[in-house]
């Protein structure tokens, strides 16, 4: 079963305030127990599918297509219903816990108002808490929920976060770069919790991330963005390896690496495109290194690849390059490369 | 490494900080050789960016000294004169371009405001000179006239480095300058930081938490953990062999295929009972490292 279902989403501005819409046709999908993962850069759409999962569009936006969250379709719903869908059927995990958990409240009473948000009763509302803070791997439950935010590392409050949006026993998490804010010691645990959970309650998760080697990484499957469209979708274990869009392949190119050589790096050239630019064609025509003119005229569309694991890719020349974006040559995933072994305690 | 000479662009020997009872920088010693480049690794609260404030002249150290080029620079410059010989020393590139630059203030005058301020030659002499820089880091025409807010976060990262190139250093801190761009963009500046290092002779204290940047852009790294150095070395070797627990737990952190983060999180759980802070308090307050 699907917990979230986006299909054909388009999302446009006024006429006048953006020269494109936000996003483009936009078909996505995350199956009950799957982790997927949303990448993209900056301005890329990513966040902004990511809400419209909720139903949180930016004023006076106009949207085309469907979404399907938990089984409900958001731009049908009631303001009542909608709530009651992010209040208990979805749990979003924040970016940065420091901006999402109010300082001035207690731990206790932050998760407290989101269980009862859930419709636990008050008398059951706290013991949930508890069970709750004990989910995301907080020792002595009893005395953090008597805790301030401050008192919390940024780790730890990502956990409490995390512990807030479980408060409805959610289907469907959504994680907008939930690491990020984190440091990279931190990051690995805070996921680790992030996926047990999600693997636990077999929800589904949406990984929200700019880091194209996390997403590999932790996803079963990937979805690339790039200028408000989905470029590329592959399962995360074969998209390291043979990214099927130039753009995908400049990205793992471009990201330096822990093995294999050093110096220069092969960089994208030039930049995104900005709310204010439209080009005919393929939004990445101007930095792709394969352009044909063709590629200027016609907007390529997601194509499902034939044969096993679900691939689809939106380049014209998606066949052609095949071959040659496979990636040559010691990656990140080197097997030299020094991996942590366990010391004994 | 603590061979004092003219080979040195920055000498940095047992520098200490300590705010109230935290000992936010100890005993920190580094050298980086001229047109050679460091990388400083380490989370938040491993002192790194105030060894880098300290070595700038931002922060006074409690103790320990500092050499750009041979010349002490223990404490904040005193005088104008003082001041403006300490930035032409050592300049800093800040984390975020968004706010390092002054708002409203054109690309080309703010270069010149810089110029100016060195005392570089007439009007014209600065307006070349101004051209040759923005040139240097790959600025066209149309950003020129730019105001900040205009531009985007790599463009404006450029200017940042142009405005750090202006008062020609011989050392340049990078605190965190790559990390708040996106990839693509990340990697058009750091093949442009090489770049600069081969046309002229510069010397670079990257300041990062990311090791892969740091492997790619300099030729030596110090890991500091809660403000102490606890390895140091060739980068490409320190990377490939890490010895230090800390150094093994930074890299295994780094998220790749087969990676296994429940695993990274019981070995840091691991080294944090090793140091007493962590021990005595179940749940860790902020600035301790959880």
């Amino acid at each position: 079963m699907n917990v979230l279902e986006i299909d054909g989403l388009t999302v446009a501005l006024p006429a006048g305030r953006a020269a494109r819409p936000l996003l483009s046709d936009v078909s996505l999908h995350v199956a009950q127990g799957e982790v997927v993962g949303l990448v993209g850069e900056s301005g890329s759409g990513k966040s902004l599918t990511c809400r419209a999962a909720l139903g949180a569009l930016p004023p006076r936006a106009s949207a085309e297509g469907s979404v399907r969250t938990v089984g409900d379709d958001v731009f049908a719903l009631s303001a009542r219903a909608l709530r009651r869908l992010r209040s208990e059927k979805v749990g979003l995990v924040p970016q940065d816990p420091r901006a999402a958990v109010n300082p001035l409240y207690r731990v206790g009473d932050y998760l407290v108002e989101a269980v009862r948000a859930a419709g636990v009763p008050q008398a059951e509302a706290r013991a949930r808490a508890v069970t709750l803070l004990g989910d995301v791997g907080i020792r002595e439950p009893e005395r953090a929920l008597r805790c301030w935010p401050h008192e919390f590392s940024g780790g730890m409050l990502q956990r409490v976060a995390i512990a807030g949006a479980l408060a409805g026993r959610p289907a469907l998490l959504l994680a907008d770069e939930p690491t990020t804010a984190l440091d990279v010691t931190i990051q690995a645990e805070v996921l680790s919790i992030l996926l047990d959970i999600t693997a636990q309650r077999s929800a589904g998760l949406l990984l929200v991330t700019h880091d194209l080697e996390l997403a590999a990484a932790v996803c079963d499957r990937v979805y690339v963005m790039y200028a408000g469209r989905i470029i590329e979708a592959q399962p995360a274990a074969s998209l390291f390896a043979s990214p099927r869009h130039p753009y995908t392949a400049g990205l793992l190119h471009a990201t330096p690496s822990l093995a294999g050589p050093v110096g220069r790096l092969e960089a994208v050239p030039g930049r995104p495109l900005g709310l204010d630019e439209a080009v005919p064609g393929c939004s990445f025509s101007a930095r792709c290194p394969h352009v044909r003119p063709t590629c200027t005229e016609v907007v390529p569309d997601l194509v499902s690849q034939p044969g096993a694991g679900g691939i689809a890719v939106a380049c014209l020349r998606a066949d052609e390059l095949r071959d040659e974006l496979r990636r040559s040559g010691p990656g990140r995933a080197d097997p030299d490369h020094p991996v942590l072994e366990e010391q004994p305690a | 490494m603590t061979a004092s000479g003219p080979d040195w662009a920055l000498e940095v020997r047992g520098l200490t900080k300590t705010y109230g009872e935290v000992r936010a920088v100890d005993e920190v010693s580094f050298a980086v050789p001229r047109g050679g480049a460091l990388g400083l690794v380490g989370e938040s609260g491993s002192g790194k960016t105030t060894t880098a404030r300290m070595v700038v002249g931002l922060e006074r150290p409690d103790s320990g000294s500092v050499r750009v080029g041979g010349t002490a620079c223990d404490r904040p410059p005193r005088g104008r004169r003082g001041r403006l010989a300490r930035a032409r020393a050592v300049q800093i590139v800040f984390q975020d371009p968004y706010l390092s630059l002054d708002p409203r203030v054109r690309v080309t005058d703010s270069l010149e405001e810089v110029l100016r301020l060195h005392g570089t030659g007439g009007a014209r002499a600065r307006r070349d000179r101004v051209g040759e820089l923005l040139d240097q880091v790959g600025l066209g025409t149309r950003e020129r006239q730019a105001l900040p807010r205009e531009l985007s976060g790599g463009q404006r990262q450029r200017v940042a480095i142009a405005r750090a190139l202006a008062p020609d250093p011989d050392v340049l801190v990078l605190d965190e300058a790559v990390s708040a761009l996106d990839v693509s963009i990340q990697a058009q500046i750091l093949n442009l930081l090489s770049d600069i290092r081969a046309a002229r002779e510069i010397a670079y204290l990257f300041v990062s938490h990311d090791l892969a940047v740091v492997r790619h852009v300099c030729e030596d790294v110090v890991v500091l953990h809660r403000g102490a150095v606890v390895e140091r070395g060739a980068a490409t070797e320190v990377l490939a062999r890490p010895t230090h627990p800390y150094t093994r737990l930074l890299l295994s952190s780094v998220p790749r295929q087969g990676w296994d983060p429940a695993a990274i999180g019981r070995a840091r759980r691991a080294l944090d009972t090793t140091t007493p802070a962590a021990a005595a308090d179940p749940i860790p307050t902020q600035g301790a490292l959880q």
